[in-house]
């Protein structure tokens, strides 16, 4: 996940107030689309996905300290509504463990949000173009192009905030420096998110193509009575 | 991440900040995120930190614990200052904001039980999205030891090496499918049961009393003088 990962009182106050009008507008819809019982059922969905991008984020993929984020994959499986609850939830619950600031926590839902919809989108189109058997591809493919959008988005949301006025005379930032840091060492994280988001869709859309594609059949059909098991 | 740890030490501690209501502690909480916010000398920050800081240690909240949450995103801050071409006052500034923030939050974290802290924003979130909240909190224990079995169970097959960093994400992938396929079912199987409990899209958690009035009333005052005195600091220094 693209997470601001700057402290409270660095961004200027109008910055990160309109990032909370943002994201509350963009929640309040998200939860008014979820009002229906078809979508009521599918919040301990929500649940069970933000709690698995935290874990996530606990654990290392290799051992060099990163973690993955799973954003792309939070998009396939919830969708673009449910997603934007679920960018939300994690934004908000990683500000209470001190990981991000709880003012930006507006505009970090706003980046996990931007990644889970535009991964959503990324994913469908290119497992329409490349077909269910590349889902792996598929995967990949979005979380790059993904990933590389919102790095944009992030460079975009700092060059708006290196104002000289936000804090007085010390508070230029060098946007240039900025950009050029995040997207030289941006890449190196893409590709590894983009390699472990294969590998997971990949393997997820062999065992459970109903998780992956919403409206594939399950590879085993479920026993008479448990047919609510599985979307 | 230690959730968990954070959980315990939340829902097993004694002292008077356990004690206080969370609405006094969101609020106190607050008035320090302002401070942090409004103030533009790192000595201001360095004030807020020692304050912070002393209140643990009285409070005996583990100091330890405490300081290793807040490096983590002054690490982050200071990557970011760096990145930023921030010069050493500006970059002293961002880091110091960084500490005093996550120190206030991870005090409230460690002191008020998680539902307790979603208890009072679910006034104001949909239904939708604080129930999100709850479910999240409850699947994070289950997934997490999952998890963990998962990780050991590799390990003992075959374990994840450097030397093999195709075959490492191959495998930890693999891994997280596993637990994402587990993670599905564990949803179907929430909604199902707390359907039987009577779940109708709104899951309330009823506010816990305050049990030291004193404490509250302390705590908000302190609160309200640390802010008062750092926008003092600020517009009148």
């Amino acid at each position: 996940m693209t997470h601001l990962h700057v402290p409270d009182g660095v961004l200027p106050v109008w910055l990160w107030v309109a990032g909370w009008i943002i994201a509350a507008g963009l929640v309040g819809f998200a939860a008014r689309a979820a009002r229906g019982r078809e979508r009521a059922r599918r919040i301990p969905l929500v649940g069970v996905v933000s709690a698995l991008v935290l874990v996530a984020m606990s654990i290392e993929v290799v051992p060099i300290a990163y973690h993955v984020n799973l954003t792309v994959i939070a998009g396939v499986l919830l969708g673009p509504w449910l997603g934007i609850i679920s960018a939300f939830v994690v934004a908000t619950i990683l500000a209470l463990l001190g990981h991000g600031g709880v003012t930006v926590i507006g505009l970090n839902t706003v980046l996990f949000a931007a990644e889970v919809v535009l991964g959503w989108a990324l994913f469908g189109v290119l497992a329409r173009i490349l077909g269910k058997r590349r889902a792996a591809w598929a995967g990949g493919g979005a979380t790059v192009v993904t990933l590389a959008a919102t790095t944009g988005l992030l460079v975009a949301i700092v060059a708006l905030a290196g104002t000289p006025d936000a804090m007085g005379e010390t508070a230029a930032i060098s946007l240039g420096r900025f950009a050029t840091v995040v997207f030289t060492l941006g890449p190196i994280g893409w590709a590894l998110e983009a390699a472990v988001t294969a590998v997971v869709l990949g393997f997820v859309s062999r065992v459970r193509p109903d998780l992956v594609f919403r409206h594939a059949a399950p590879r085993h059909a479920a026993p008479p009575g448990d047919e609510g098991l599985g979307h | 991440m230690r959730l968990a740890d954070v959980d315990l030490a939340a829902v097993s501690g004694t002292s008077a900040l356990h004690r206080a209501a969370p609405r006094a502690k969101l609020a106190a909480v607050a008035c320090v995120i302002a401070a942090v916010v409004v103030t533009t000398d790192a000595r201001a920050v360095a004030g807020l930190a020692v304050v912070l800081l002393a209140l643990a240690a009285q409070q005996r909240l583990g100091l330890r614990p405490l300081v290793l949450s807040a490096l983590y995103p002054a690490f982050f801050a200071v990557v970011f200052a760096w990145a930023a071409g921030a010069g050493w006052v500006f970059g002293a500034l961002i880091v110091g904001k960084a500490v005093v923030a996550a120190l206030a939050v991870v005090m409230l974290a460690r002191t008020t039980p998680y539902p307790q802290v979603i208890a009072p924003l679910q006034r104001v979130l949909p239904a939708a999205v604080a129930d999100a909240f709850l479910f999240t909190y409850r699947s994070f224990f289950l997934l997490a030891e999952k998890a963990s079995r998962l990780a050991r169970a590799v390990r003992l097959r075959a374990g994840v090496h450097l030397e093999r960093p195709v075959a490492a994400v191959r495998l930890s992938g693999r891994m997280l499918g596993g637990l994402l396929i587990y993670s599905m079912d564990l949803a179907q199987r929430d909604y199902d049961v707390m359907r039987l409990r009577g779940y109708e899209r709104r899951l309330a958690v009823a506010p816990l009393p305050s049990r030291s009035r004193a404490t509250d009333v302390a705590l908000l005052a302190g609160a309200f003088a640390l802010l008062a005195l750092t926008v003092a600091w600020r517009f009148l220094a």
